[in-house]
């Protein structure tokens, strides 16, 4: 079964949600990942939530080139789903 | 070049504003007034640290210094390194780097491009961190010494390596490096500055609830 991309939408979501103890309502594809995380520490607690959630290990200099909400959708749909 | 002065400064928030707003150059009020909030906060602090920092730097190595001119700090995008100016002049020969923390401080290190390959400085609010989370971002060797340490002064510790290596990645211009490959256990031991192959770094405890590191890299042969 393959997972839609509203369904990637909103586990990434829910995941940058619970990190940073954000509505998930209010989370936007256009956000700046800067802009939701509270410093660098829980920048970085995010890239662990998603290593974890996907039984990933993100390669860093590629996460580093991760600026939106929408980019991270699109990086998990391209490395975890092979979309 | 041997003998030039570095600078660092540390800001903090003010319940009056105006101060700092009244240094801000046109272009830079442009800027604030587009942000709201903490980040409105943060990036008023990071641009008073800089503008300290270079007030300084001029202060110690030009002739010409003037305490009226104007310093200002541009970037160009968010993945940019930020540029300095004075009176309008791009100061090519300078290296910058700014911090700020959930609103409070704000952290700013300038220094010649002619010694150093870069220059980084972070600052973080003192914090808790699940064994885990350590594990995550520090080498196997600073993790055990973090775990041996009393439970008293493991979340100075825990902040000083993040802060340290936050500090470092960006001395090498946002470094592809993982934290946990670059070892800042050296420099725990010796907040006051310590030197290790090309890095320079220090680090102190400020207020009794935040961390400044500032380290600098200076591998030029």
């Amino acid at each position: 079964m393959s997972t839609s991309a509203d369904e990637i939408n909103d586990e990434v979501k829910t995941i940058i949600a619970r990190v940073c103890t954000l509505p998930k309502e209010t989370i936007k594809d256009s956000d700046l990942i800067d802009s939701l995380s509270a410093d660098s520490i829980q920048l970085f607690e995010l890239l662990l939530a998603f290593e974890k959630f996907y039984e990933i290990e993100a390669a860093y200099d590629d996460v580093l080139k991760l600026e939106t909400v929408g980019d991270i959708v699109a990086y998990v749909s391209r490395v975890v789903y092979k979309q | 070049m041997p003998g030039l002065h570095e600078s660092h400064s540390q800001v903090e928030v003010v319940a009056d504003t105006e101060t700092y707003l009244a240094e801000l150059s046109t272009a830079e009020m442009a800027t604030y007034v587009t942000y709201t909030g903490v980040k409105k906060v943060n990036w008023l602090l990071g641009r008073m640290a800089g503008k300290r920092a270079l007030q300084d730097y001029f202060c110690h190595n030009s002739p010409d210094y003037s305490a009226t001119a104007l310093y200002e700090i541009r970037v160009a995008a968010a993945s940019e390194l930020p540029s300095c100016f004075v009176n309008g002049v791009e100061q090519t020969d300078l290296l910058l780097s700014l911090s700020h923390t959930k609103g409070r401080y704000g952290a700013a290190v300038v220094a010649s491009a002619t010694a150093y390959m870069g220059v980084g400085i972070d600052i973080e609010i003192i914090r808790d961190f699940a064994p885990a989370m350590v594990e995550s971002f520090c080498t196997a060797a600073e993790y055990q010494y973090w775990l041996l340490l009393p439970a008293t002064k493991q979340a100075v510790v825990a902040t000083a390596f993040w802060t340290l290596k936050e500090a470092y990645m960006k001395a090498l211009h946002g470094t592809k490096y993982h934290p946990r490959h670059f070892d800042s256990l050296c420099f725990i031991s010796n907040p006051t500055g310590g030197v290790v192959g090309n890095i320079k770094a220090k680090w102190t405890i400020i207020e009794k609830n935040s961390i400044l590191a500032v380290l600098y890299n200076n591998n030029i042969s």
